[in-house]
């Protein structure tokens, strides 16, 4: 099986390809300045969430190839919830393209129908682990909003939804694991 | 090539032989079982409820006592090199809670789960796969590399000393490494992480809302990368401390006791920290977006 640091590998190469700094203004006049911004902001986000997205789809072939969820239909006991519940637990996607939201549903799928089996208690502690990680994403996006050319936020939201991935595919694999390890 | 003759009486005697090595003990048992296993060889220890408790000796046996919760009953077979220790339970039987007192020869690697156990570990010193879903788990006096997954419930670990890889992984609980050097990968959502490490090596930690602390020297190819959505970030290190920083917040404060002075982003709130000092390939880098960072001498 192959190991989850394979989706840490995609996500270094993608980070390495990006770029550790962006060049910043030049300090021209506020209206050439604002109207200079205004052309090429849009153009600064839209390849800044192409290489999100690709590093992100890197990520996400990762993580679910780490899990076997590309391999086949998922066995084991529990029903995958629909799609409309998934979605009300995670933050809606920005800037990411189909591969990438395919992968994720996916996992997500696999993770829900997982801990569908956990005692209460557990459950309620992994539900609460998934919110507060789709919290810290929605102030991420937040915060890119307001501050959209920021190389430093683009990264954190990379980060943060990796980190959502690997938290999903981390507990269905533990809950999985010791599903098959200790029953009769 | 064997006659079919030969080949079946091979089997034959195999299959006794397994059951000669396999032994089932029942609910409410006590249990005090032994059985001889190879000095480095794989020992796995399951149970749904309770406690596993497993010390390394220089003994070539798996010692098991304990007793059996109600419901539950023991399997206890040894294959070749590996020992199989499991706890099992009815299926849709959730009662019975048991707790295992397991010695196993000192160089065996160990792979234990649980449900809701507790996991303590002393002395292995081959590789250890530690897995709870609920439960606190501690090794201690570990050499080789550890991975160590939870849910919920703390992770203290304290090495040798030695080099080793420890991958850990918790939602809510706090993660604390002592006295081990080499690789350190720590992510828990909300815990804190608290690593004192020999030396550090390349190490990735993260969390959402929980803090980061790290003691320790840098090697000379160390690379450290740690983020944080909400949570603080403290580095305290020791020894020369070359290396390429490059430490940024978004709305967080950054503090230095050493090298230069933060500076603010020019459009927008955070500051960020960027500089090298010597000659190592070292580098260290930590980002947050609320949270404060600081960098300190240990």
């Amino acid at each position: 099986m192959t190991q989850p640091t394979e989706g840490n590998d995609a996500l270094s190469r993608a980070l390495q390809r990006l770029p550790t700094d962006i060049e910043p203004p030049h300090d021209l006049w506020p209206g050439v300045a604002a109207a200079i911004a205004r052309e090429r902001r849009p153009q600064r986000a839209s390849v800044w969430a192409m290489r999100i997205a690709a590093g992100l789809v890197c990520v996400a072939i990762g993580t679910g190839l780490g899990y076997g969820l590309f391999r086949g239909p998922a066995t084991g006991p529990g029903v995958g919830p629909s799609q409309e519940a998934i979605n009300t637990w995670l933050v809606k996607p920005v800037m990411m393209d189909a591969g990438y939201q395919k992968a994720r549903m996916q996992l997500a799928s696999e993770f829900f129908r997982r801990i569908a089996d956990l005692p209460a208690n557990d459950r309620a502690r992994v539900q609460k682990g998934l919110k507060q990680i789709e919290d810290g994403l929605r102030e991420l996006n937040d915060a890119l909003k307001s501050h959209p050319d920021s190389v430093l936020l683009q990264q954190l939201v990379l980060g943060a939804y990796q980190q959502e991935l690997e938290y999903m595919q981390n507990v269905a694999s533990l809950t999985q694991t010791v599903s098959e390890q200790t029953q009769t | 090539m064997n006659s079919p003759d030969v080949s079946g009486r091979k089997a034959r005697l195999y299959t006794a032989l397994l059951l000669l090595a396999a032994t089932t003990a029942f609910a409410g048992e006590t249990v005090d079982e032994r059985q001889p296993a190879t000095a480095r060889g794989t020992v796995e220890v399951s149970n749904v409820a309770g406690t596993i408790t497993v010390r390394g000796t220089s003994r070539e046996e798996v010692h098991v006592t304990g007793e059996l919760g109600s419901k539950a009953r023991l399997e206890f077979s040894v294959e070749g090199a590996r020992t199989i220790v499991k706890v099992v339970l009815p299926k849709s039987s959730n009662s019975g809670s048991t707790d295992l007192d397991v010695e196993v020869p000192n160089g065996s690697d160990l792979t234990v789960s649980g449900v809701s156990i507790d996991i303590d570990v002393t002395d292995v010193h081959g590789r250890l796969d530690l897995q709870t879903i609920s439960g606190e788990v501690q090794a201690e006096g570990f050499d080789r590399d550890v991975r160590i997954n939870t849910v919920s419930g703390d992770i203290n670990l304290r090495g040798n000393k030695g080099s080793a890889v420890a991958n850990i992984a918790s939602t809510s609980g706090n993660i604390e490494i002592k006295n081990m050097g080499g690789d350190a990968n720590a992510t828990s959502v909300s815990g804190d992480l608290n690593l004192r490490l020999t030396s550090v090596g390349r190490s990735r930690l993260r969390t959402t809302s929980g803090t980061i602390t790290l003691y320790g020297e840098l090697t000379k190819d160390a690379r450290v990368d740690s983020e944080t959505v909400s949570g603080d970030i403290n580095f305290y290190l020791g020894g020369s401390r070359d290396g390429d920083y490059e430490i940024a917040t978004a709305v967080g404060e950054i503090s230095n006791c050493f090298g230069p002075e933060p500076t603010s982003h020019r459009y927008g709130p955070g500051e960020e920290l960027k500089f090298s000092q010597g000659s190592t390939s070292a580098s260290l880098r930590a980002k947050t977006l609320s949270g404060d960072i600081s960098l300190c001498k240990e």
